[in-house]
């Protein structure tokens, strides 16, 4: 297995490392316990990226510690287990009493209602004032412009910063002094209307200072979060290019960057400017060729990560279609 | 230095990255100065691929779609998805993603 192997390799790799820095050390006037801790600390490291089973002496207590924790996670397991049991056979009780009793049918009736109630009154809000909510905002922008200019006393700190969001706070303010009720259904009418990334944004706007100018209207058109949505998609490419020039470059290095945090948190954790990149290898090419879309390369000498573990190898070969 | 020169990129791998982390926290506690960290690195450097050419016999061989290619200043890299790569001793592993750096083998001091 060239995962035993890689951890051979590393092992005659620190040895002759150390070996032959001696000299240095020694011409450096560094005293040969400080290369014996860089030994030292080198495998901690290299052990603690867990990249393969070393037959260091160290490695036998962590050995020991993970079986622990894993003796420790199957406890929790269980325990979960044994709780979310029990709701599921309550569950099913209910079920056949209600099955049973025609009491339960009716107490599951007056739920339906309830519920029903709630979805009626949800659309109430949502459908009626839709239109509504356009014109207030619209309404809303003239007279926070108004305020701002004649009365901004009270409130004249929020009132800039809500100029641009047409939004959520901006009518519980200045709405007071016209129409509370057409107000507050402009509210509920942006949170209900709005996606999430409306209610963050103004979440931000409330939580940051409010003199935000109207050159936040195109940061907040940058930051609809649709770059995140679609982090997974081509299209964040796209919204990518939109952005500035090299951000898409850049995104793609994100991107690994991002699936290497997201394997392998303890390198992060440990490793400061020095994290270990997943799912790469790091070889020599003897012959790279292509026919059409397809790709053959031989390759040797590798070193690589797949899935958080080491290999190596001597010779492989690649074929892959573009 | 004189004699053949060696890739500098094994230091991207995870025993040269734990080196360079080790030889970091000397120097953070001034126990070592930058410049042996340096002779350090280029031991490693040449001890790796020696070590490389030497010692492995392992084999390996593997299918995907190559998403990008890239060959620049005599470095190919490409990104394959959904790749199957076959060990030695009928070891299969499965990527969804994976990035290869490869160097010219005919350059590499050897």
């Amino acid at each position: 297995m060239s995962n035993k192997a890689c951890a051979d390799l590393y092992t005659s790799i620190i040895e002759d490392v150390i070996l032959e820095s001696r000299q240095d050390f020694e011409n450096a006037g560094i005293d040969e316990q400080t290369l014996q801790d860089l030994r030292d600390i080198w495998r901690q490291r290299l052990m603690a990226s867990k990249v393969a089973r070393f037959g260091w002496p160290e490695e036998q207590e962590d050995a020991n510690e993970d079986s622990k924790a894993a003796e420790n996670t199957e406890k929790v397991l269980g325990g979960d287990e044994s709780e979310e049991i029990k709701p599921l056979i309550i569950k099913k009780e209910d079920e056949a009493d209600s099955l049973d009793n025609e009491g339960g049918d009716h107490d599951n009736d007056n739920e339906d209602d309830v519920f029903a109630d709630h979805k009626e009154s949800s659309t109430a809000t949502t459908t009626a004032p839709a239109p509504a909510a356009t014109t207030n905002s619209s309404d809303n922008v003239a007279t926070t412009t108004t305020t701002t200019t004649t009365t901004s006393n009270p409130t004249g700190l929020a009132i800039p910063g809500l100029n641009q969001n047409d939004g959520l706070v901006v009518p519980s303010i200045v709405g007071k002094p016209k129409k509370p009720t057409s107000v507050t259904f402009s509210i509920r009418n942006n949170q209900l209307d709005g996606s999430f990334d409306f209610s963050f944004d103004e979440d931000d706007n409330d939580i940051k200072p409010n003199f935000n100018n109207n050159n936040n209207n195109n940061n907040d058109v940058d930051d609809d979060d649709d770059d995140d949505d679609d982090d997974d998609d081509l299209g964040s490419d796209l919204g990518a290019d939109s952005d500035a020039i090299n951000s898409d470059l850049d995104d793609s290095d994100d991107e690994d960057d991002d699936d290497a945090d997201g394997d392998g948190e303890d390198a992060d954790g440990e490793g400061a400017g020095n994290d270990i990149e997943q799912n790469i290898m790091l070889c020599l090419y003897d012959r790279v060729q292509r026919v059409r879309n397809r790709w053959k390369c031989s390759l040797k000498d590798g070193l690589m990560n797949i899935n958080g573990k080491d290999y190596v190898f001597q010779k492989a070969s690649g074929d892959s279609e573009w | 230095m004189n004699g053949p020169s060696y890739y500098e990129f094994y230091r991207r791998s995870t025993v040269g990255a734990t080196l360079a982390d080790a030889l970091d926290t000397l120097i953070v506690d001034q126990r070592i100065q930058p410049q042996l960290a340096m002779k350090v690195l280029a031991n490693f450097d040449r001890v790796t691929s020696d070590h490389l050419r030497s010692d492995v016999r392992a084999k390996m061989t593997f299918k995907g779609h190559l998403s990008t290619y890239r060959f620049c200043d005599d470095v190919w890299t490409f990104v394959i998805k959904d790749v199957n790569m076959k060990l030695d001793d009928n070891e299969v592993l499965d990527v969804g993603k994976f990035k290869i750096v490869a160097c010219n083998s005919k350059k590499s001091g050897e």
